[in-house]
């Protein structure tokens, strides 16, 4: 859930635990969720 | 080379450059703001003998893989490593120092999202360039947000 909309966090800012593979768990999900949310492109 | 970004990533650490890769598969365009002081590279990235008996340690600032890949290295060089598999993705993905990313503010891309990867006391200064001009655009409350760290992940 985002408090800010089109603000995502991952990584280190996260209250969650700090570790390498929790980090780029968080920025897989929160890269897929943006571009999700973004308009569609075809290049 | 891209002209309007689609995504600002704030931190060029492992989760703003994995990221950065997930966005570009995805054909976005991304701008990643890097201090380059990222907490993963003080990892130390160690090399174990064949026989064990001697362990050498050093710091995953360098450019060249290590030699010797044991199970753990390959994750503690995750830096070195995954800035050139970034750049692999040039067309889609720029990494810029924090300096740099001020001018690029106006041409983020309506509506503006980003992705701020990097620890409160590094994303203050670039909070004061970028987010200025990214409030403007569609994303009040985002500069109050950054120093507080009222931010909370995508899941």
């Amino acid at each position: 859930m985002q408090s800010v909309e089109g603000l995502y966090a991952a990584g280190d800012v996260v209250s969650d635990l700090h570790q390498l593979s929790v980090a780029e768990g968080h920025a897989e999900v929160a890269a897929t969720a943006i571009h999700n949310s973004l308009p569609r492109n075809f290049r | 080379m891209a002209t309007t970004w689609e995504c600002l990533i704030i931190g060029g650490g492992p989760a703003g450059l994995t990221a950065a890769i997930y966005l570009a598969r995805y054909r976005r365009r991304v701008l990643v703001a890097d201090a380059g002081n990222s907490r993963a590279a003080a990892i130390p990235e160690s090399a174990r003998s064949q026989n064990g008996s001697s362990v050498t340690v050093r710091f995953a600032t360098g450019t060249k893989p290590s030699t010797r890949t044991s199970r753990w290295s390959v994750r503690w060089s995750m830096l070195p490593r995954k800035r050139p598999f970034c750049a692999t993705y040039s067309a889609s993905v720029s990494v810029l120092p924090v300096a740099d990313c001020a001018g690029q503010g106006s041409q983020l891309r309506q509506p503006g999202i980003k992705l701020i990867s990097s620890l409160p006391q590094d994303f203050q200064k670039p909070a004061s360039g970028i987010a200025v001009k990214l409030q403007n655009r569609g994303l009040p409350g985002l500069r109050c947000a950054l120093p507080r760290a009222r931010v909370q992940s995508a899941l």
